[in-house]
């Protein structure tokens, strides 16, 4: 692509309704996964389809299509919220704009916000109107790029659970992001690494393929109960004889837990190094 | 859709005020320069309507190269419709609403050095058509320069001299005065001002939709190539 190849032999399709999380570390080929599925950047080789056509030949799928940059505004910084989305809303060619904002901004609970300029907003609360702004003219399928970049955790979830909710009500949703966490709601992940597609599966397949245990034990007697002990089982390890050796120990409290998204991205990106 | 550069220009109405006190000053001064030369007063109303268009153009090529260097212009080209047609609404409207808000501010000078003729006012219109559409080109020169500031500079220089805010064109030498009437720049500020001093020329007004129709091509042209040009590598 370009000058240097940022993708390589990725091949992606993604249904209708699906909630479809794209996940890299930086520089891995998300984004310009992203801007190829858009349109923006234009491939050397293969092709993209997007609702049935081919973005770089003809723009009309972009009225079925909402997409929100974490990282650049959709929104004018001195214009109220409402102006802004009436303006995009009217790109579009919405009709019933008034009662679509209201009714986006009540389900965000962002009504306030409307009247507002986006410069006096926190992030939290215009990363809503970008969601806002995505949503006007009722797209089919939402785009995100690191929407949830800077958010705290109340912003987070809220964000990511209405994103649940648009998903649920029909819309098909890829969400690109370097936070895992991000992929709980998610009904398929890729990950990419160096510009290729290094998994394609259900979150529930992503943890499989690691598959040693890491069991957590509370030394509460005959220890003192200072101390917490994190152990990892070798794959191919009994949990059961596990369990059974410390109890026999005494060690009564303890947890047995499954690998993270994290801990498998960790195990992913070390095998592509 | 012009209602979001309303928005931004009075929200800016201190940037407005300054640049027209800033206008009306130079104004005074280029007129009274030529007004002494030519013993002719009307040069005083000429420069300073000449100006006050001229000051209040739409300055669209810096954001557009902005727009593309910062990558942002990604949020632009995932909304309908053509580059040109976004932008021109939102700077039209920030032109216009500088314009009228500078016609207000300027207004004592007018009962100083007599009244404009306000019917070729729409005139001014067609000035802002033709600046914009040539800085919006110079500004999509980013999609294959990385910094398009010294161009940009050159290139208001030229500007500033061949649409006449500084020199009334009538006064350019052989084939300085040649170059000034194939050039677009005339219209930008020469022709709506000669027009509103009493001196219209409807084949002007021809020649200058014309000029429109053919920048809005080289516009579109090349923000086709340009776009397709911009490749802005992610995470």
């Amino acid at each position: 692509m370009g000058v240097f190849s940022v993708l390589r032999g990725v091949s992606l399709r993604v249904k209708k309704r699906e909630f479809l999380g794209v996940v890299g570390p930086n520089g891995s080929g998300k984004s310009t996964l992203l801007r190829s599925i858009l349109g923006i950047v234009t491939p050397d080789e293969g092709s993209v389809k997007v609702l049935g056509k081919d973005p770089f030949k003809d723009r009309s799928f972009l009225k079925e299509v909402g997409v929100v940059f974490g990282n650049k505004s959709g929104l004018w910084p001195y214009v109220p919220v409402r102006d802004s989305l009436k303006y995009i809303a009217s790109l579009y060619g919405v009709r019933d704009a008034d009662s679509r904002i209201k009714r986006i901004s009540e389900e965000l609970d962002a009504s306030p916000l409307l009247s507002r300029l986006p410069r006096e907003l926190s992030l939290g609360q215009r990363m809503k109107c970008e969601l806002m702004a995505a949503l006007v003219h009722d797209p089919s399928l939402l785009i995100l790029d690191e929407p949830t970049m800077g958010l705290d955790v109340a912003a987070r979830e809220s964000f990511l659970q209405y994103l649940s909710l648009m998903n649920e009500r029909g819309k098909t949703i890829v969400l690109v992001s370097h936070v895992i966490g991000d992929m709980d709601r998610s009904s398929r992940i890729v990950v990419m690494g160096n510009g290729r597609l290094v998994f394609d599966g259900t979150p529930k397949e992503l943890k499989a393929i690691v598959n040693y245990r890491t069991i957590i034990l509370h030394l509460s007697e005959p220890f003192g109960g200072k101390y917490v002990v994190k152990t990892r089982l070798k794959e191919g390890a009994s949990v059961d004889d596990a369990l059974k050796l410390f109890s026999s120990k005494g060690i009564k409290d303890f947890e047995v837990r499954l690998p993270s998204i994290e801990d498998v991205l960790v195990h992913l990106y070390r095998g592509m190094k | 859709m012009i209602y979001i550069g309303v928005r931004e220009a009075l929200a800016n109405w201190q940037a407005t005020i300054i640049r027209s006190l800033h206008m009306a000053f130079l104004g005074y001064l280029i007129g009274y320069f030529w007004f002494t030369v030519t013993g002719d007063r009307s040069y005083m109303l000429y420069v300073i309507v000449a100006e006050l268009v001229m000051f209040n153009r739409a300055r669209v090529s810096w954001e557009v190269s902005k727009l593309i260097r910062t990558g942002r212009l990604d949020v632009w080209l995932t909304r309908p419709g053509s580059l040109y047609s976004k932008l021109f609404s939102i700077f039209m409207g920030r032109v216009v609403t500088g314009y009228f808000l500078s016609l207000l501010l300027v207004f004592p000078m007018f009962l100083l050095f007599g009244m404009p003729n306000f019917w070729y006012l729409p005139l001014a219109l067609l000035a802002f058509v033709v600046e914009y559409s040539f800085s919006v080109t110079v500004g999509y020169l980013s999609f294959w320069v990385g910094d398009t500031q010294p161009f940009r500079f050159v290139v208001d220089k030229i500007k500033f001299l061949f649409s006449g805010v500084v020199v009334p064109l009538e006064f350019f030498p052989g084939w300085l005065a040649f170059l000034s009437k194939v050039l677009p720049f005339r219209f930008m500020a020469y022709v709506p001002a000669k027009a509103m001093v009493g001196q219209f020329n409807p084949i002007d007004l021809l020649i200058g939709l014309l000029w429109v129709a053919f920048l809005y091509v080289v516009a579109l042209v090349v923000e086709k190539k340009g776009v397709k040009k911009y490749e802005m590598v992610g995470g």
